[in-house]
């Protein structure tokens, strides 16, 4: 199977051993974003995403590109997840520690990904998929299940945001 | 903020970060998957498929019964229209009734192939 529209879903074990091959590592990034980089947990979601994807990929009409499709499905699971352990998740302060030596950009990009994840989750997920998993908001608001009204809406909101959040910063800081 | 900041705040937060393939990760999938039965079509195609089967079977007898329905109306008119001496020779008529019933009895009778 390829990530094709035309391409019709491959009901064999063979066949899906080259879509997880093919799409783990979008799916597993994806979910690294989504849980702030707990790396052992995103691989958790990421492996219950394509068990989930084999056991429903009769459903799986073409419709949609393959890559959608699986980040759909990760996305719910990572819904899900947080539904079943409400305690939020942040990035370590020793990260911050390390990020700061490492020089103004990655402490930039650490104060990016604290901003970030001050954000409402809604629209801290349609930053993530819109610019960091580069999808255009039409794939973004399916693999949402949002109309893409609601995810321009969240992008706004989020991007609005994120400039006070980042009050310091201004373009001409960028190194 | 004009275009160029907004431009410059995308360009801050897309920086991706590669998580590279893992051949560990598709074997620990992989062995999952092999636990799990083998996913089957939903049942709304197995419904499609099942009204499909009916279907050309339903055609199937339909077909078997115009064949017998001819076969019967044409004996009835070579009958008919055969002169009074050919039927009375020895035989013609249980010859034509044997006939007859055959092809009525495989034409009702005999299952659907498919």
């Amino acid at each position: 199977m390829t990530d094709s529209r035309a391409d019709a879903p491959v009901l064999s074990p063979a066949g899906f051993e080259t879509v997880v091959r093919e799409h783990q590592s979008r799916v597993r990034q994806q979910l690294r974003r989504l849980t702030r980089g707990d790396a052992a947990l995103a691989d958790d979601l990421a492996q219950e995403t394509f068990i989930q994807a084999w056991q429903h990929l009769a459903a799986f009409r073409g419709q949609a590109q393959v890559s959608t499709w699986l980040y759909r499905i990760a996305y719910r699971q990572f819904l899900m997840h947080r539904r079943s352990t409400p305690a939020t998740l942040s990035i370590d302060d020793d990260s911050l520690a390390v990020a700061a030596e490492e020089g103004p950009d990655a402490a930039l990009q650490r104060d990016v990904e604290r901003a970030l994840d001050r954000l409402p989750e809604p629209e801290r997920a349609a930053l993530i998929h819109c610019f960091q998993l580069d999808l255009s908001h039409a794939e973004a608001a399916e693999v949402l299940g949002w109309p893409l009204g609601t995810l321009k809406s969240h992008v706004a909101r989020g991007k609005a945001r994120l400039r006070v959040h980042l009050g310091a910063w201004h373009p001409g800081a960028l190194p | 903020m004009n275009d160029s900041d907004d431009d410059a705040l995308e360009a801050l937060l897309f920086r991706p970060v590669v998580v590279l393939p893992d051949a560990g990760f598709t074997a620990a999938v992989m062995a999952r998957m092999q636990a799990l039965p083998a996913p089957y079509p939903p049942a709304s195609a197995r419904a499609r498929l099942d009204g499909l089967r009916a279907s050309a079977q339903r055609e199937a007898r339909l077909q078997r019964r115009a064949v017998a329905g001819g076969t019967l109306l044409a004996v009835l008119i070579a009958v008919a229209g055969a002169p009074t001496d050919a039927l009375a020779q020895p035989g013609a008529l249980a010859l034509g009734l044997t006939v007859t019933g055959l092809v009525l009895a495989w034409s009702l009778l005999r299952e659907p192939l498919a």
